[in-house]
């Protein structure tokens, strides 16, 4: 079999939520979901709010467990978060009373790694993203955009086969996520590794996707996937004037707001 | 100070084509912020003694005693070693009673915090006894562990512990959801989001309710001493008000505040070592 081996598999996923206080109604988030992702694929979730992109990330790593359907990493089942994931966070979810290598020293702490090996991977990740000389700060004296840095540095030093991203640029001012996005595609590229991102910003979508999973609400279910075939490594500059890649945004920005 | 300051400037600024010297001004009191802040409070505590000083002087000695009365038999009570006694009795049953309850209360703070169940089961005791005046209990505690040292302690503890109990829990339960995701998604164990993620974010509480629990502590010893053996600071309050002494009675009234103002300093101290980021301040500093 030459062709790319799926890494995820989302097989007909729902889950559902109970509305508190009314035991009897409960309400849909995600319906019968069903897509691979491929090895080293980068995938965007978009959609409006409340189309379940987010709970479906979660499902996918294992945060909370599917109703229905099933979602296989590598062939393993998704029961509990497996071992090899990272994940960046819609705010820094940095320890505050840590500095950020002793943040980076808490995620390896389950991988029972040698002391030289912990060092190691810290340095490896910090050095990736610009990060070498702040690691003895604490994270209130870091910039937002230093402070998701650190996040997926975090998430790096893990070695993950996949990594999951929820909104990890949202906060942040549109210069510093422009910055920040192009660093991420470098790195993401340099380390292969398969990356599912939740976003509501279709240019973020589109710089980064190799496909885009469009998601619609009520139910929350998959409207389209779709294709972004321009070459990587893609480069803001080079992206800004192109008419293709407006074309491409504005379809996508049409199926998210149901016009199509 | 900052008169001075003032007409050496003026006298100099002619040689400069600065700005013209000020005209002589008379006298006023330079009431700025630091006066205000470093000279006020001072004034206030000079001012109440006086004033008590004259008063006291009209009146029996036997209803209130001079400040002067109170520092003469203060060197008194030292020079004895009657005070130093009390007061280091005193301190053991705070420092064995009060730690005790905050072992105790920080560890069931945090199991209650961190498990749902237990919260449900203990909260109705917690609740009560925060609620009761356990000082009522000293009789019972008395039958049921002799009089001394270790009644003391045990009232003590009983008084101090409950406000431990609910804000450790407090601290615990309010660890931001994002974080407990974090330690999910790195597999931390119990024990690991305990002491990494759960207990350091309840710092703040857990200080705040040690703060509550001492100055509770502090009234379980010296109400300990009065009632049960008339040892150490308490004793010392109960024998000099039993014999209408009432100079030594203020001076130990007030030995025993400096009992909780030690401890108040060795909190703090205790906060700025095992937690320097729960300060704004520190945490900005420490880069």
């Amino acid at each position: 079999m030459s062709a790319p081996t799926a890494c995820i598999e989302i097989e007909h996923v729902s889950k559902r939520y109970q509305r508190p206080g009314r035991k009897a109604e409960s309400f849909l988030a995600v319906s019968d979901v069903h897509f691979d992702i491929r090895q080293g694929e980068f995938i965007s979730l978009i959609g409006a709010s409340g189309c379940g992109k987010t709970t479906l990330l979660r499902m996918m790593s294992g945060l909370i467990p599917v109703d229905d359907g099933q979602i296989r990493i590598n062939g393993n089942p998704v029961q509990g978060v497996p071992g090899s994931i990272g994940f960046v966070f819609q705010e820094p979810a940095l320890l505050p009373w840590k500095t950020v290598r002793e943040n980076m020293v808490f995620a390896l702490k389950a991988k029972e790694l040698s002391p030289g090996e912990v060092d190691a991977a810290i340095d490896a990740k910090l050095e990736l993203t610009n990060l070498q000389d702040f690691a003895g700060y604490y994270p209130s004296a870091l910039s937002g955009g230093m402070q998701q840095r650190a996040g997926l540095a975090r998430a790096l030093a893990c070695d993950p086969d996949v990594l999951f991203m929820d909104e990890p640029l949202s906060a942040l001012d549109a210069f510093t996520r422009r910055r920040l996005q192009q660093d991420i595609a470098t790195i993401i590229e340099g380390i292969g590794a398969t990356t599912v991102l939740v976003t509501h910003d279709v240019d973020e979508a589109v710089f980064f996707s190799d496909r885009i999973v469009v998601m619609g609400t009520s139910p929350g279910s998959v409207r389209d996937v779709v294709e972004v075939p321009f070459p990587k490594p893609r480069k803001h500059a080079e992206l800004l004037g192109d008419p293709e890649v407006a074309k491409l945004r504005d379809h996508v920005l049409g199926i998210v707001l149901g016009l199509h | 100070m900052s008169l001075t300051e003032d007409t050496s400037l003026a006298s100099s600024a002619p040689d400069r084509a600065g700005p013209p010297a000020a005209p002589p001004r008379k006298f006023r009191i330079p009431w700025n912020a630091k006066v205000r802040r470093r000279v006020l409070p001072v004034a206030s505590v000079v001012v109440f003694l006086g004033v008590w000083q004259i008063f006291g002087a009209q009146v029996n000695p036997i209803l209130l005693a001079t400040p002067s009365a109170v520092a003469t038999s203060f060197v008194d009570i030292i020079g004895n070693g009657e005070l130093g006694a009390a007061f280091l009795r005193a301190m053991e049953v705070l420092a064995v009673g009060f730690g005790l309850s905050a072992v105790v209360g920080i560890a069931v703070g945090v199991w209650m915090g961190r498990r749902e169940t237990v919260s449900r089961v203990l909260n109705p005791y917690v609740s009560f006894f925060q609620a009761t005046p356990l000082i009522a209990l000293t009789p019972l505690v008395v039958i049921w562990t002799g009089i001394g040292f270790t009644s003391e302690v045990t009232i003590t503890f009983l008084l101090a512990v409950w406000s431990i109990i609910i804000n450790t829990a407090e601290g615990t339960r309010n660890t931001p959801a994002i974080l407990l995701d974090m330690a999910k998604v790195y597999r931390a164990g119990e024990w690991s989001v305990v002491r990494h993620v759960a207990m350091p974010n309840a710092v703040p509480y857990i200080f705040a309710g040690l703060r509550i629990a001492l100055a509770k502590a502090l009234i379980g010893v010296i109400i300990g001493e009065m009632d049960i053996s008339l040892k150490g600071l308490g004793g010392l309050i109960q024998n000099y008000g039993d014999s209408f002494q009432t100079a030594p009675l203020l001076a130990s009234i007030i030995s025993s505040s400096i009992v909780g103002v030690i401890g108040t300093i060795v909190l703090e101290v205790l906060r700025r070592k095992l937690a320097p980021w729960s300060s704004n301040a520190s945490a900005h500093t420490r880069v």
